[in-house]
């Protein structure tokens, strides 16, 4: 046994007591450690014979007993409790009616990092703490974040490629309400010069005004429409190539990583 | 030695050896000093100075050694009255004893 294994088992055995007196118990120890210098580790853990004694004993004082009980000689602190040696601690503690499932089913991992945390003390227990992420958590927490996203992210992407698809599309009913006005518009001046020539026997002046207005109208009917039908050609692919774009670029982006 | 140390002798050795260092001594030295007079396990110290710690016989500050915070013990006010009171006893109770021993002096 080394000193490391000591004091973890011993901060596991003491467990149970408050965490102070833990906290006080391990600081001695370890400072008892660190004092006595690594040439007389082995004979310190010799002298303290085992973690179980060491936390019976201060367990025992913590239950006011060790007056009743102990009893200091000349080969050291006897105790009838103790004796059975090669019995341990735990099944004592069961005998003697107390609870013994935190000795047996104790958590040697979190002992050992409570070890180390009074061993390299305040200031260095930041260096020390592990990566708190692993293989398994990560996994974890992908599947987890793909529960949640599945509810949530559906029908967010579907509102968006709708809105998407929406303000493409109203985009193109403007341009060909822009040519159906535009041809609105010629047809108008057809209209109003084939009134014009009618009205020109009854009435001259109104059917020439008429005929006037008519040709004018068709005219610029013709230019917007011919206009709007040349915008609409440069736009409309446009915004096609746009919406396109603007659905593929998740997957694209996501090609890319 | 065939002779027991009691609870209350340990406590009375182990605040007069801490009283000895006007600045507080740590745990280490404390039990080599103790066990240069009696012998005591390793293991019987820390439950003691806890004790005393906790009836404020003793007040403990870390001080910082080599990169590190060791943990220095210290007698207190109320400590050093409970050790003057230990002597006394141990006084009266050990000149009994030395005269019933030595002296053959009828009690």
């Amino acid at each position: 046994m080394n000193r490391i294994e000591f004091m973890t088992e011993l901060a596991a055995l003491l467990q149970d007591v408050p965490a102070e007196e833990r906290r006080d118990a391990m600081k001695f120890y370890n400072d008892y450690f660190d004092d006595a210098g690594e040439e007389n580790e082995q004979q310190v853990i010799a002298e303290l014979e085992n973690p179980e004694k060491v936390a019976a004993t201060i367990k025992a004082d913590l239950l006011g007993a060790s007056k009743e009980h102990g009893e200091f000689t000349e080969k050291g602190y006897t105790d009838s409790r103790f004796e059975s040696k090669d019995v341990p601690v735990g099944r004592e503690y069961k005998e003697s009616g107390q609870k013994s499932e935190e000795y047996e089913y104790r958590n040697t991992e979190q002992s050992r990092r409570e070890y180390d945390y009074y061993r390299h003390g305040y200031e260095r227990s930041g260096e020390q703490t592990p990566p708190r992420t692993n293989g398994a958590l990560k996994i974890f927490l992908i599947i987890m974040l793909v529960l949640v996203a599945i509810p949530v992210g559906v029908p967010v992407a579907a509102a968006v490629l709708i809105t998407i698809a929406a303000v493409g599309f109203t985009i193109m009913v403007l341009f060909f309400t822009l040519v159906i006005a535009s041809v609105a518009i010629a047809f108008a001046g057809v209209c109003v010069f084939i009134a014009g020539l009618v009205s020109l026997v009854p009435e001259i002046a109104v059917g020439l005004a008429l005929i006037g207005t008519g040709l004018i109208l068709t005219v610029v009917g013709v230019v917007l429409t011919v206009a709007s039908v040349r915008v609409c050609i440069i736009v409309l692919p446009g915004i096609c190539r746009g919406f396109v774009w603007i659905v593929s670029r998740p997957f694209q982006r996501k090609a890319v990583v | 030695m065939v002779f027991n140390t009691g609870a209350a002798l340990l406590d009375a050795i182990v605040l007069a050896v801490v009283s000895r260092e006007k600045e507080g001594t740590y745990g280490y030295k404390i039990t080599q000093d103790v066990r240069t007079t009696i012998e005591v396990s390793e293991s019987t110290l820390y439950p003691v100075l806890r004790r005393l710690q906790k009836d404020e016989c003793l007040e403990v500050y870390d001080r910082q050694i080599d990169g590190r915070n060791r943990r220095y013990y210290k007698v207190t006010v109320r400590g050093m009255a409970q050790l003057d009171l230990y002597r006394a006893e141990w006084k009266s109770y050990s000149i009994k004893i030395n005269e019933l021993f030595e002296g053959g002096v009828a009690v």
